[in-house]
This record gives structure tokens, sequence and C-alpha cells, in this order.
């Protein structure tokens, strides 16, 4: 019980050090208040009070294509990633970016699944993994050309043949 | 006429946003992203005011937020990002590390912090709100919406993992901390 509480005591104080300069700022609280009021805006209805140069300051910041509701936007999948000293403003033309420009992210595990699934069905078409028989190689020894793409032919099969005869029958790729 | 839903997202940033931003702060390793997540809390806590009902404590609903979004945007990273091909190299690109940032690295707290970050999600945040934070067992059920046996078995799991991973960095044992 006692060694709990040290380990407790321990982890809180180290991680407390580690976080005591961390702050909700003043500015961080009015970033608030302004995306709250952007959003607002742009779905046409507005409760905060505000006064006319803040209105002005959040009208400036959408024309200027600053978008607070764009910074705001993790889960919509269109966050800019980074410090505020190396996130990228957004263009001018209203704030808007081309198909070509946006950001867009596939999930690590489907990509992995898709590449396995591209590699097995390859396998398989190709029949890479299939044992090819001592008869089935002799079938092919007796052809006078090896024709590539013919029939169902493994392709273990073929591309030893291919190195083994290409030079005394020659290959013929149709 | 005044806005009494702002008024109350006004008084819970003074009084929970501090611990709200250090634990998404310890969440998601990265302090830009943590005020982000956290303005994002009180923002949705202001649109969505109108479903809290007052059962739990605000901060409890408003840390219910800030762990989902943090959550979402972990599973995020696990994403793979295609970014547009940059036009020009601009200051923004020079511009490195932050020099606080690397000050900061020095501090042994930093080495704690970082095998916390190796924790699995799930253990994470049930690690950070019983040993940093300070909440009860059944709190932290109420917070994750989840079973009190549920908690304290990941609570327990957890535990192993982070001692594990500190005799791993080298940290704990020589003082008697507990590991």
């Amino acid at each position: 019980m006692k060694r709990e509480e040290e380990f407790k005591n321990w982890l809180q104080r180290s991680l407390q050090e580690e976080t005591k300069d961390i702050y909700f700022t003043a500015q961080a609280k009015e970033e608030v208040r302004l995306r709250i009021l952007e959003r607002q805006k742009q779905s046409g209805k507005n409760t905060i009070r505000c006064s006319p140069a803040e209105e002005k300051s959040a009208e400036l910041l959408q024309e200027d294509g600053y978008s607070f509701a764009s910074r705001g936007s993790i889960l919509r999948g269109t966050k800019q990633m980074g410090t505020p000293q190396t996130r990228r403003r957004q263009p001018k033309n209203g704030g808007l970016l081309g198909w070509w420009q946006q950001e867009f992210t596939l999930s690590l595990k489907a990509v992995a699944i898709y590449l396995v699934i591209l590699i097995l069905f390859g396998a398989f078409y190709t029949r890479t993994f299939f044992y090819v028989s001592p008869r089935q190689i002799a079938k092919f020894e007796q052809r006078e050309q090896i024709i590539l793409h013919d029939e169902r032919v493994p392709f273990g099969a073929r591309q030893h043949l291919v190195a083994s005869l290409d030079r005394v029958k020659g290959v013929d790729r149709p | 006429m005044e806005d009494l839903g702002w008024q109350k997202v006004v008084e819970w940033m003074e009084k929970y946003g501090n611990r709200i931003i250090r634990v998404v702060y310890l969440l998601v390793n990265d302090y830009h992203l943590a005020e982000e997540i956290t303005q994002e809390v009180f923002i949705q806590a202001y649109n969505s005011l109108e479903s809290f009902r007052g059962e739990s404590s605000p901060y409890t609903w408003l840390y219910r937020i800030a762990l989902n979004l943090s959550k979402n945007y972990l599973k995020r990273k696990e994403r793979i990002s295609f970014l547009p091909f940059k036009e020009e190299a601009g200051e923004e690109d020079i511009l490195t590390e932050p020099v606080e940032e690397q000050v900061i690295k020095l501090v042994a707290g930093h080495r704690v912090r970082e095998c916390v970050g190796q924790l699995p999600l799930a253990y994470r945040e049930v690690i950070i709100l019983y040993y940093y934070d300070g909440l009860k067992i059944a709190e932290i059920a109420g917070v994750l919406e989840q079973p009190v046996g549920t908690v304290k078995s990941k609570l327990s799991r957890g535990r192993e993992l982070l001692e594990k991973i500190f005799r791993k960095e080298g940290l704990g044992d020589e003082e008697g901390r507990g590991v």
C-alpha cells in the first residue's frame, strides 16, 4: 500500500513538473469566443455580445482567409498540423482549396490489408506457390518455344523454364 | 440580451481550462494541439449546452468531450496523410522546433511523460486521470462511461505496463519510487 502511494506521489509530481508551465491562456480563451462568433456568423445567428470592433475583427479573419473554424476542424479531417509558426495560411480566394491541394488520409490498417490481399491474389493468380510437378516441367521442355501468357501455366514453372531454355530455344512474347 | 450560455462557458474556462489543457497535453503530447483541442472542447460545450442536464459535474462532462476529441485525433494520427505539394518554400518551412521545447526535453519529467505516452490509449487515459489528475475510480468510470470493474482492471494493467516501460527506460528503481 505504501509502495502504491509512493508510486502515485512520484508519478504525480513528475507529471505536474512537466505540465506546470502549461496554461489555457487568455488569448486561447479569446480565440474560443471569436471562433464561436465566427461559426455563429456563418450559421446566421449571433447570441454572443461583442463590440463592433470585435465583430470587425472576426470578419477580417474570415476575409483574410485565416479561419479559426478551419483550425478547429480536427474531426472533419482538414486540420492543419504544426505550431502557429508553421501553420500554413489558407489561400485568399475565400479560403477554398482546389481538390488537388486538399489533404486526404487513408487508414493505415486498410492500406496494409489491401496490400496483403493484392499480394495473395497476385500469388494465386500466377500460381506462384503451386507445386510444379516433374511431369509438367518435362511437358514444357518438350515444347519448341516457351510461350508466355499461355494457358494457366504456373508462373514459377515459367520463370524456371524461361531461364533455362531461353538460351537454347528462344522465347516468344506474343 | 446577454448570452447566459456563454457566461457559463467563460466560467468553466476560468475554472477548468488549465486542468483540461494539461490532461489533453499528456494525452496527445503536443502543446499547440492540446490548446486547439481544449478550445474545441469549450466550443462544443457551448454548442451542446442544452444537452448538459447537470446530472454529472461540468468537469466530468468537459473531460468526456476532451477525451473523445483527443481519441479522435489520435485515431486520425494512425492514418496515412497525403499532403499536397508545397508551392514554394516559405519562412514557415525553415522554422524548426522552438527553443523552449528543446529545453523542456532536458528535464527529467519529460522522460516520465514520454513513458506514459508509450502506453496504449485505453490505459493511458485511465493512468493520467487517476495518477495525474487524482480522480477517483468511480469518477473515471463516469468520465469514460465504463463500469467501475473495467476501470479498475485497466488501471492495474496500465500500471503493470507502465512499470515495464519505466524499467526498460531505466527510470524509477534506484530511488525507491515504488517501481
